[in-house]
């Protein structure tokens, strides 16, 4: 179990350094402003995929914990929905490319 | 196992040690574990909050994205790395206090520790270097984002830094046996301040 772990670790490890430099050269890759955000918060997204559930073991809790996480999603999302009247008052050319 | 959790905790008595090692309470959890979680999910509200708030105004100030280029990508990258190594050293102590090896939990405590100094010596560096060129959380929207949010996660960091800091105490003192779990609830805390670092610097340095 302890050399799995460690081999776990240090590939988690790995895996989060090389997103991490991937983050940081895409944005020398000059791509579209909607292409080169995507991908830049994809690799974050996977990034905390990766910490939340291999480093802090979410994969290993019980459905209380996802429950306790589901709250601030739902919460972060009613923010969001909220302000989306604010921001569609505003020429936002971010969505003018869509 | 409801039951017996709950006849556990009625038969203590006022100055009795809290039971540790399997112990879990009524919901299956250490009550360590589960307030861990539950501390991490209001900090959820709290980052998100803001993290929802800065994309939302980014989108309607496209001129905040030339502002950004004055900031410095490389001590961003920097500690992003920096960071990442320190969490590694992190997950490093808990296994090691699962594993009953403890010069190897003083020594990684101790490592992750140093990275996390060196962390907030990056981001003072990056602080005074704007200040020096006119930029202060008054100077604009994007710097009122900018101060804000790095100001709060660095507080974080001091924060992991004390509770690490008295672990390490009890450690060194060699009195950490009946604490030990904390290393990993620690590491989880830990973990999370570092996938708040995840999103923030692609947002403050990346975004285009």
């Amino acid at each position: 179990m302890s050399t799995n772990t460690k081999t776990s670790h240090g590939m988690i490890f790995s895996a989060l350094v090389v997103m991490a430099l991937s983050a940081v050269g895409l944005t020398f890759l000059h791509l579209s402003t909607m292409m080169n955000n995507l991908a830049i918060f994809t690799v974050a997204f996977a990034m905390a995929a990766l910490v939340f559930f291999q480093y802090m073991e979410l994969k290993m809790e019980g459905k209380l914990i996802y429950w306790v996480m589901v709250i601030p999603c739902v919460l972060f999302a009613i923010l969001v929905i909220m302000l989306i009247p604010d921001v569609c008052h505003y020429s936002v050319d971010f969505l003018k490319g869509l | 196992m409801e039951k017996s959790a709950t006849v556990s905790l009625t038969a203590m008595n006022p100055g009795d040690q809290l039971p540790t090692g399997n112990y879990s309470g009524p919901a299956g959890l250490t009550p360590g574990r589960l307030g861990i979680w539950a501390l991490i999910s209001s900090e959820i509200v709290l980052f998100a909050g803001l993290f929802g708030s800065f994309i939302l105004f980014r989108m309607i100030h496209p001129e905040w994205s030339e502002e950004a280029r004055h900031l410095n990508l490389y001590a961003g990258t920097l500690n992003s790395l920096v960071l990442l190594v320190s969490n590694f050293f992190m997950m490093k102590a808990s296994t090691s206090v699962k594993e009953n090896r403890p010069d190897d939990v003083k020594k990684f405590l101790a490592l992750t520790m140093l990275l996390g100094v060196a962390f907030l010596g990056v981001k003072a560096f990056e602080y005074s270097a704007e200040f020096a060129h006119g930029e202060f959380p008054s100077s604009g929207g994007f710097w009122s984002f900018y101060f804000l949010m790095t100001g709060i996660h660095a507080t974080h960091i001091l924060g992991g830094l004390f509770a690490m800091g008295l672990l390490l105490r009890r450690a060194l003192n060699g009195t950490l046996g009946p604490t030990q779990q904390r290393v990993g609830l620690t590491g989880i805390y830990w973990s999370f301040v570092e996938v708040v670092w995840i999103f923030l610097f692609p947002m403050l340095y990346l975004l285009a």
